[in-house]
C-alpha cells in the first residue's frame, strides 16, 4: 500500500513517480479505493465507483514496465495513472451516470463525454462518479437522491454545490483531480467551501458533449484540483474544439499558452477591479469580506493595482440567470419520461398523460420547482416578459463586464458571499439559497473564465477568492493563482492530510 | 400572482404529478420567486439591445457523411421493449 | 385576374407541406443514415437521435443548403441569420419531448420567409400564392400497435425515422379551389425533383396538412394527408362537407380533422386536441447561423436547371411546342428520358411525342392511383425498365415505317416485361412488316383456299372481307400490313368476279 503522504501528491508529482516506476499505479488506486472505503461513508462524496479502475491501473503498470507493446507512448501521457473523480452528470461509458437523480438511478451511458475521453487518453483513471445536487440544481449538494455530501473540513457543514462530491473527494484525498460542472458557480462554490481550486473555463473551451444538460447556454465542464500546475495539466488535455460533437465548442488551442514554468511569480503591471455592488452588499458575510480585503493586499504586495468599479446591471444578474437556467432546464429535462431509459413502470393500459406524470413525479423537489418555473417563464404570453427580458439583461451584463475587462486584466471577487452553511440550514428557503450565487453567476452570463482560489480559513471553515478574466484568458487566471500559491505557501491547506 | 389552478396547469404542461399539498407549497414558492424575477420589468431596455445569442457561420456545420452508430446496443437502457420496438403508453 | 374553373373567392385554402430531404445521406442532427426505410425497428438510431442524456445536435450543413435552394426557387427571402427553436410537447415518438424546428414569432428565424409562387398555367389565367415561411425541422419517430390501435394496450415506438430532415413549407390561405392546390403541388413536386433534394415518390416523403374555410366561417385543419394526390381529394371533400353543413344552417366548428385515405373522407380527430402551449425558445445547443449574401449567391450558382428554364430551353433548342415541353418538364423523369433519348435518335419532336402520348398514356393506364402528384410506385418500376435507347429505337422504328404505332405500343409492353431492346424484339418475333408481296400473296392464297365459302360471300358482301383479313393477320402473326392485305384481297375479289368464277 501507498503511504498517506503519497496519497496527497499533486497529479504532476504522481505522474513523475509513475513514469519512473517508483509508484505502482495498481497500489496507488488500491490505496485510494481503500481510503474511500474507510472515509466516504461519512462524507458521501461518491455515488458509484469504477469497477474497472484496478484493471486499468494494472494496464498502466504493464506499460511502464515495458510488458505491453505500446512503444513507450506512455511517456507522453501527462496524466498517467492519475485517479480522476467525475461528477455524476458527465457521461462515462459503461459506468452508471445518475445526475444524483432517481430518474437516472440505473442509466448507463453508451459513450464517454469528450472531456472524459481526452483525460482518459492522457492516462487518467476514472475512480468514481461523484455526488451533486440533482441535475446540478443547487449550491450545497443537499438536493441529491443519494443523500447530502458532507464537508470534509467540518463534517456538519455542506461541501457546497452542485459539484460537492468532486470538491469533497479532492479535499479528503479520495481523488487527485476531479471534473465538475459549472452552470452558475457549481465548480467554484464547492471549491471555495472545500479549499481547493475550481476553474470554470471560457464557455465552449471544453466540449459539453456528454455533460448532461441543465442550462446549456450557461454551463461548462469545470476542472478541480489541489494545485495550479494540476489545473494547467488538465486544461491542456481537456481544452479544444469538438465541432464533430458540439457546435458551441470553440477552437482556441493555439491562443492558449499554458507554460507555467516560465511564468512570473509576481503580478507586476496587473490591474484588477473589484465590484462595489458586491463588496458593499449586506449579503456578504464579515469573515468573507475580511478575507477578500486580505487577498487584495496580497495581490497588491505581488505588484498588482486594484481599483473598485461599479456594474449597476448586476442587480439583474440573479433574475436573469435563474430565468434562463430554469427555462432551459424545463425543456432539457422533458426527455426523462421512462420510455427510452431511466426510471420507469409498465406502460400497459396506462393513459399516457398519467404515465408521464407518475414517472416524472420522481424528480426531487428542487428540480420540480425549477421545471415548473421554467415552464411558466416560457409559456405563451410570458416569453417577452421573462425569457426575452432575461436574455437582454444578460447581454447588458455581458457588455458591462467586458467593458470593465477592457480596462482591467481581471475582476476580483469573493467566490461565495457566505461561509459554508450547516447541513439543512438553507434548503427550506429556495429564494434565499439562490441569492448566494451572486458572485459566481456573472461569469456564466458573460461566458468568461473564472477561477476560485483557496485563500484562507475562518474557524476551520475554508474561504476562497475568485478571479474572472477576458474570454480565453485562462493563462492569466492560472498565473494569478500560481503567484498567490507561491506567495502564501503552506498558509492554505488544500487537503486534509 | 399565480394561483393553485395555474400551478396545476403548469404541472400538467410539465407532466409532473403533484399532490394537493405539494401544489399549495409550490404555488407559494413560485409566487415568491416570480416576484423577485419581476425586477426584470423595471429594466427599460428596448430594441437597442439584442437578446444574447451565440452565432456561427453556416459553413462551420457538419458535413453530410453518414456514420451508423456501432458502439453498443442503443436499446440497452430501455426496459419496456417488445422485439426491436420500445413499448410506450398509448396515446388518446 | 379572371376566375378559374370552380374557383370561389369565399373558399380559402392554406397548405402546410412537409418534404423529407431524401437526397441527404445523414439525418439532420446526427450522422445516422437518412435512409431509414425497410430497416428493423430501432436499428437506425444513435445516442443523439434517441435523445440520450448529454448528447448534442450536430447540424447537417447540406440540409441548410437544400432548404436554401428550395427557398430561392419559391422566391423567399433568406434572412442573414437563421435560428433553430425548440417546440416543447410530450409525445412518445419524440425522443427529447421537444422538436428542434424554426419559429418566426420573435424574429425572422427560418431559412426562407415571404415567398411567392405564380400559378400561370391555369387555363390561360394566373394567380399568386404567397409562401409565409420555409423551415427546417426534424422528423419524429413512428408509432405502431400490436393489432389494432383500439385493442392494443400500449404503443410500440420505432425511432429509425427520428431526426430525419424535413422542410416545412407554409402557404398563406391563397388557394380558392382544389385544382389550384393540385397545380401548386404538381409544380412543387417537379421543383423538388429538379433540385434533386426530395423524391416525392418515396412512401411518406411528402406529407401535407391543409386548412379550409368558407367565408366568415371557422377554419378547419385537415391533417394526415400522406400524398400530394390526396390533398386535392381531401380539400374537395372538405369544401363539399362545409357547404352542405352551411346549406342546412349548421355552424362550422373550428376543429382538426384527419384524412382517411381508405374511405376518402375527412373525419373528426379522435380526441379533441388540447390547446397546446409549445413554449418555443431558441435552441441553445445550436448557435444562430450566419448566412452572407455571398453564401446565397454561391448556393444559387450551384443550383441545377429549374423547370421554368428547362421548358424555355426545350421550346427554343428542340422546337417542341410549349405544351409538350411543359408536360415533359412537369415530370422530371420524363424530361430526363427525353433528353437522354435524343442522344440516340435526334428527331426531338418525334421522341417527345412518343414519350408524351404513348409512354405517358401507358403509364396512366397502369397507374395504381396511389403515390403523389408525379409518379406512382408502379410507374417508377416501369420507368426503371425503359431506357433512353428503348425510346429512341421505338421512335426510330415507327418513323422509318418499319412498324406501326399499334405494334410499337405492343413492343413497349414487351420492353417492360423483358428489358429487351425494341430492335431485338422486332427480330425475335419477326414483327417486321410483311411488305414482301410474294410472301404475303402465298398467305392470302392459302386463306382463300381454306375459306372458299367466305371468299365467295365477299364477292357480294364487303363484311366478309374483314373476316378474311383477320384470318390473314392471324396466319402472319400480326406482321402483315392490314392495308396491304385488304388491297390484295380486294384485287382477288375483283379478279374473280371479272372472270365470273
Amino acid at each position: 500500500m501507498v503511504s498517506s503522504s503519497k496519497i496527497a501528491l499533486s497529479a504532476y508529482e504522481l505522474v513523475e513517480e509513475v513514469k519512473v516506476g517508483s509508484i505502482s499505479v495498481e497500489d496507488y488506486i488500491a490505496s485510494m479505493i481503500e481510503r474511500i472505503g474507510s472515509m466516504d461513508e461519512r462524507i458521501n462524496a461518491y455515488i458509484t465507483l469504477n469497477d474497472h479502475a484496478l484493471e486499468e491501473a494494472r494496464m498502466i503498470d504493464k506499460m511502464v514496465k515495458g510488458y505491453s507493446n505500446d512503444n513507450g507512448s506512455y511517456a507522453t501521457k501527462s496524466l498517467l495513472g492519475v485517479p480522476l473523480a467525475v461528477k455524476d452528470n458527465i457521461s462515462t461509458q459503461g459506468i452508471r451516470t445518475t445526475c444524483a437523480s432517481r430518474m437516472l438511478e440505473d442509466y448507463v451511458p453508451l459513450y464517454d463525454a469528450t472531456v472524459v475521453k481526452r483525460l482518459k487518453g492522457a492516462g487518467a483513471i476514472v475512480i468514481g462518479k461523484t455526488n451533486m445536487d440533482e441535475f446540478g440544481m443547487g449550491s450545497t449538494t443537499e438536493f441529491s437522491a443519494f443523500g447530502a455530501t458532507h464537508n470534509p473540513w467540518v463534517y456538519e457543514r455542506v461541501a457546497g454545490g452542485s459539484s460537492g462530491g468532486s470538491a469533497a473527494a479532492l479535499a479528503a484525498c479520495m481523488a487527485s483531480i476531479a471534473l465538475g460542472s459549472d452552470t452558475g458557480g457549481s465548480v467554484r462554490c464547492p471549491a471555495s467551501f472545500c479549499s481547493i481550486y475550481g476553474l470554470k473555463p471560457t464557455y465552449g473551451l471544453l466540449s459539453r458533449y456528454g455533460l448532461i444538460s441543465y442550462a446549456n447556454s450557461l454551463e461548462c465542464i469545470g476542472l478541480m484540483a489541489r494545485s495550479v500546475l494540476d489545473l494547467a495539466l488538465m486544461l491542456k488535455v481537456a481544452a479544444g474544439s469538438d465541432m464533430q460533437n458540439d457546435h458551441t465548442s470553440i477552437d482556441a488551442n493555439s491562443s492558449i499558452s499554458l507554460d507555467l514554468e516560465s511564468m512570473n511569480h509576481d503580478l507586476k503591471g496587473m490591474r484588477f477591479a473589484t465590484i462595489r455592488e458586491i463588496v458593499e452588499s449586506e449579503g456578504t458575510d464579515e469573515p468573507v469580506r475580511d478575507s477578500m480585503f486580505d487577498a487584495l493586499s496580497s495581490v497588491e504586495r505581488l505588484g498588482a493595482v486594484v481599483e473598485e468599479v461599479s456594474i449597476p446591471s448586476l442587480r439583474y444578474a440573479l433574475a436573469s440567470y435563474y430565468t434562463i437556467a430554469m427555462a432551459e432546464a424545463s425543456s432539457n429535462l422533458a426527455r426523462y419520461d421512462g420510455v427510452r431509459y431511466g426510471y420507469t413502470a409498465q406502460p400497459d393500459g396506462v393513459a399516457w398523460n398519467e404515465f408521464y406524470s407518475k414517472i416524472r413525479s420522481n424528480f426531487g423537489s428542487e428540480v420540480k420547482r425549477r421545471i415548473m418555473l421554467g415552464t411558466y417563464v416560457l409559456s405563451s404570453g410570458y416569453y417577452g416578459r421573462y425569457y426575452m427580458k432575461a436574455q437582454k439583461a444578460r447581454a447588458l451584463i455581458r457588455d458591462e463586464m467586458l467593458k470593465v475587462l477592457n480596462h482591467y486584466n481581471a475582476i476580483m471577487l469573493p467566490t461565495m458571499p457566505i461561509l459554508p452553511p450547516r447541513i439543512g440550514e438553507r434548503i427550506s428557503d429556495p429564494l434565499r439559497l439562490y441569492m448566494v450565487d451572486i458572485c459566481t453567476v456573472i461569469a456564466n452570463l458573460a461566458g468568461i473564465p473564472a477561477l476560485s482560489i483557496p485563500y484562507s480559513m475562518y474557524n476551520g471553515l475554508p474561504i476562497g477568492v475568485q478571479f474572472m478574466a477576458r474570454h480565453l484568458d485562462e493563462p492569466l487566471l492560472l498565473r494569478i493563482a500560481y503567484a498567490l500559491e507561491s506567495a502564501r505557501g503552506d498558509k492554505v491547506r488544500r487537503c486534509m492530510i | 400572482m399565480v394561483g393553485v389552478e395555474e400551478v396545476r396547469h403548469l404541472a400538467h404542461l410539465a407532466r409532473i404529478g403533484m399532490k394537493e399539498e405539494e401544489l399549495r407549497l409550490y404555488t407559494e414558492q413560485i409566487n415568491e420567486i416570480l416576484t423577485y424575477f419581476n425586477m426584470l420589468d423595471e429594466l427599460d431596455i428596448g430594441n437597442d439591445i439584442e437578446p444574447y445569442r451565440m452565432s456561427r457561420e453556416y459553413k462551420a456545420m457538419r458535413d453530410d457523411i453518414p456514420v451508423a452508430f456501432s458502439a453498443g446496443n442503443a436499446l440497452s437502457n430501455a426496459k419496456n421493449v417488445k422485439g426491436r420496438f420500445i413499448k410506450a403508453p398509448k396515446m388518446g | 385576374m379572371t376566375s378559374i374553373g370552380n374557383s370561389d373567392a369565399r373558399v380559402r385554402i392554406g397548405l402546410e407541406i412537409h418534404c423529407q430531404l431524401t437526397a441527404l445521406r445523414s439525418k439532420l442532427f446526427c450522422t445516422c443514415p437518412a435512409d431509414y426505410r425497410g430497416k428493423e425497428p430501432n436499428t437506425n438510431v444513435c445516442p443523439v437521435c434517441l435523445g440520450m442524456p448529454g448528447t448534442l445536435p450536430l447540424l447537417n450543413r447540406r440540409a441548410i443548403e437544400y432548404a436554401m435552394m428550395l427557398a430561392l426557387v419559391l422566391n423567399c427571402k433568406i434572412p442573414s441569420r437563421i435560428t433553430f427553436y425548440r417546440k416543447n410537447y410530450f409525445y412518445p415518438d419524440l425522443p427529447k419531448n421537444f422538436q428542434i424546428t424554426q419559429y418566426n414569432a420573435y424574429e425572422q428565424a427560418s431559412v426562407g420567409v415571404d415567398g411567392v409562387v405564380e400559378l400561370d398555367d391555369l387555363d390561360g389565367s394566373s394567380k399568386t400564392i404567397r409562401i409565409r415561411r420555409l423551415q427546417l425541422e426534424e422528423d419524429p419517430g413512428r408509432l405502431a400497435y400490436d393489432g389494432s390501435i383500439d385493442r392494443s394496450n400500449y404503443a410500440l415506438v420505432d425511432y429509425n425515422r427520428a431526426g430525419v430532415a424535413l422542410v416545412e413549407i407554409v402557404s398563406e390561405p391563397d388557394f380558392n379551389a382544389p385544382n389550384e392546390v393540385r397545380l401548386f403541388l404538381n409544380r412543387l413536386a417537379s421543383i423538388l425533383e429538379h433540385l434533386g433534394i426530395c423524391n416525392p415518390a418515396l412512401e411518406g416523403a411528402v406529407r401535407c396538412d391543409a386548412n379550409v374555410s368558407i367565408g366568415e366561417q371557422a377554419r378547419v385543419e385537415i391533417k394526415n394527408i400522406n400524398s400530394f394526390k390526396d390533398v386535392e381529394r381531401a380539400v374537395t371533400f372538405e369544401i363539399t362537407r362545409q357547404r352542405s353543413l352551411a346549406a342546412r344552417g349548421i355552424e362550422i366548428r373550428g376543429e382538426t380533422r384527419h384524412w382517411d385515405d381508405a374511405r376518402r373522407i375527412t373525419v373528426q380527430a379522435r380526441a379533441k386536441e388540447e390547446e397546446e402551449d409549445y413554449r418555443y425558445f431558441p435552441e441553445p445547443d445550436i448557435p444562430s447561423i450566419v448566412i452572407s449574401s455571398k453564401d446565397v449567391e454561391a448556393i444559387k450558382a450551384s443550383m441545377p436547371e429549374l423547370p421554368h428554364a428547362r421548358v424555355e430551353r426545350f421550346v427554343n433548342v428542340y422546337s417542341l411546342s410549349r405544351d409538350t415541353a411543359k408536360i415533359l418538364v412537369g415530370e422530371k423523369h420524363l424530361a430526363d428520358l427525353f433528353e437522354a433519348s435524343i442522344k440516340y435518335y435526334d428527331n426531338a419532336r418525334s421522341v417527345a411525342n412518343w414519350i408524351v402520348t404513348d409512354l405517358k398514356g401507358y403509364l396512366e393506364r397502369y397507374d395504381d392511383g396511389g403515390g403523389d402528384g408525379s409518379s406512382s410506385s408502379s410507374n417508377s418500376v416501369i420507368l426503371a425498365k425503359v431506357t433512353p435507347k428503348h425510346i429512341a429505337e421505338l421512335a426510330m422504328l415507327v418513323d422509318s415505317g418499319k412498324i406501326n404505332r399499334a405494334t410499337a405500343r405492343q413492343i413497349l409492353q414487351r420492353v417492360i416485361a423483358t428489358g429487351m431492346l425494341p430492335s431485338a424484339i422486332v427480330q425475335s418475333i419477326n414483327v417486321d412488316m410483311l411488305s414482301n408481296k410474294d410472301e404475303l400473296a402465298s398467305i392470302v392464297d392459302k386463306v382463300i383456299e381454306e375459306e372458299r365459302k367466305a371468299f365467295m360471300d365477299a364477292l357480294s358482301n364487303e363484311k366478309a372481307l374483314n373476316y378474311l383479313l383477320g384470318k390473314v393477320m392471324r396466319y402472319s402473326n400480326g406482321r402483315a400490313d392490314p392495308k396491304l392485305v385488304l388491297s390484295m384481297l380486294k384485287e382477288r375479289v375483283i379478279g374473280t368476279s371479272k372472270t365470273g368464277q
